[in-house]
């Protein structure tokens, strides 16, 4: 499924540059994450990034409503 | 082509998108931090969305048959729309992830243990990209078949399992004060209410839109509320507080159900709608998140991005289970709601915001320029 779409001009017609070359990030992010669920690769992940930006907020805002955990 | 849905399929979107999952998922949880003062939080929760829904559709009528993306790209120029777009894409990528994570889990806890989470993420993602594929008027049409059936069967439970009420289960209502209750509303806003913000990137697919598309969509909204109100009350009137502590508290009530020989272990209705729920969400988010991807880089048709997203979302809810299942569930509790206001509800009010200051400084310059003209020179 993935492959069939690459194949350029096969259904859409060309695409630009910028639209290939998002598919290799994405394909590229996938990777990383795939390497990480192995545990080929000990990085931060998806998940890490959220919880290093959001996670200490949302962690004092629901201790000062008095969750316990 | 361009594809285009109806006024009254983009509101039945909107209740599928808020009801579906959570019908199931959010009861235990809701009532573990809001104990029986539960269904006064979702109500909160609903009340603070509705803000929400009225400036997606000021929005749409500021910037006609435009998406969020480019409503933002109009008001505050491209490089701050591409970073809000970033941290928008960023959620949308995580509540895919969770949304399939959810049914895993469930199938794995409750159903069919020995069976690894990745036959029921991959699969699921698989179908829900080919029906992304097809084109938002062809789900649109269905999926209110399928949330009928979601509905129908979780009142099919409520109804079998009203034998097993205990209306002394609901007292005391506010236990603890209201800090427990404040902490249900704010739970109940980041899912399913400040997920709206998604809706962002479909309205402008409303071919035609209805004059009263607004007291549509809050129509929908309230009846979701019900919806997640009954289902908490249910899961209240039969266990009582404990309901906290058992997940997927509905399927448990499922599995009380026994009248004579014939309805018992009605349980499997209850998979059915979480799978059939799950994967509605999942298609309706996968859109959006393809949408914003295409718009971001400024193309309007392309679905050359909706298996690498796809497939973005399936490795992602696989890996988020790595650290274990207590893991998940406190990044969830802790970080979900923040992430939702600042990535989901963040770019939707500082575009209003921007959009509003320009629409006054439009209207006082237009103002000035006939005063000026009639002056005197």
């Amino acid at each position: 499924m993935l492959l069939l779409d690459f194949r350029d001009g096969r259904r859409e017609g060309p695409r630009p540059t910028r639209i290939k070359a998002a598919y290799v990030i994405l394909l590229a992010i996938t990777l990383y994450h795939a390497a990480l669920t192995f545990r080929w690769l000990h990085l931060p992940g998806f998940y890490d990034l959220a919880a290093a930006l959001f996670g200490r907020i949302g962690l004092a805002v629901i201790q000062s409503l008095g969750w316990k955990g | 082509m361009p594809v285009y849905i109806t006024s009254n399929q983009a509101v039945w979107l909107l209740f599928i998108f808020l009801t579906s999952s959570a019908i199931v998922n959010l009861p235990a949880p809701l009532i573990s931090f809001a104990g029986g003062g539960a269904w006064i939080s979702l109500m909160a929760g609903a009340l603070a969305g509705m803000p929400l829904l009225f400036l997606l559709l000021w929005l749409n009528r500021r910037y006609p048959g435009k998406s969020l993306i480019q409503c933002g790209q109009e008001a505050l120029g491209l490089p701050v729309t591409m970073a809000l777009g970033a941290a928008y894409l960023y959620y949308q990528l995580h509540i895919g992830a969770a949304v399939i994570l959810d049914v895993a889990m469930f199938m794995r806890s409750s159903m069919m243990r020995n069976t690894e989470s990745y036959w029921f993420i991959f699969p699921l993602f698989a179908v829900a990209a080919i029906t992304v594929r097809t084109g938002i008027d062809k789900f649109a049409g269905l999926f209110p078949l399928l949330m009928g059936s979601v509905v129908a069967f979780t009142v099919v439970v409520a109804f079998f399992s009203t034998s097993n009420f205990d209306f002394a289960h609901m007292l005391p209502i506010i236990p603890s004060g209201i800090r427990p209750i404040i902490h249900g509303s704010i739970f109940t806003f980041g899912l399913p209410f400040a997920e709206m913000s998604l809706f962002g990137m479909l309205l402008p697919f409303i071919g035609n839109p209805d004059k009263k598309l607004g007291r549509k969509m809050s129509v929908a909204i309230a009846g979701s509320t019900i919806c997640l109100m009954l289902s908490t009350i249910v899961a209240l009137l039969v266990f009582g507080p404990v309901a906290g502590d058992r997940k997927y508290s509905l399927y448990e009530v499922a599995r009380t159900v026994e009248i004579t020989d014939v309805f018992q272990r009605i349980e499997a209705l209850m998979a059915y709608c979480v799978i059939a729920a799950a994967f509605m969400k999942a298609t309706i988010i996968l859109f959006v998140a393809h949408q914003t991807c295409i718009h971001l880089l400024g193309r309007k048709e392309d679905t050359m991005l909706i298996y690498p997203l796809a497939f973005l979302m399936a490795v992602l809810s696989y890996t988020a289970l790595h650290e274990g299942e207590a893991h998940w569930v406190y990044l969830l509790t802790t970080t979900h709601m923040v992430w939702g206001i600042v990535c989901g509800v963040g770019p939707v009010l500082l575009i209003a915001a921007v959009a509003a200051v320009r629409k006054r400084k439009k209207a006082s310059g237009s103002q000035e320029e006939p005063e000026a003209q009639t002056s005197p020179s």
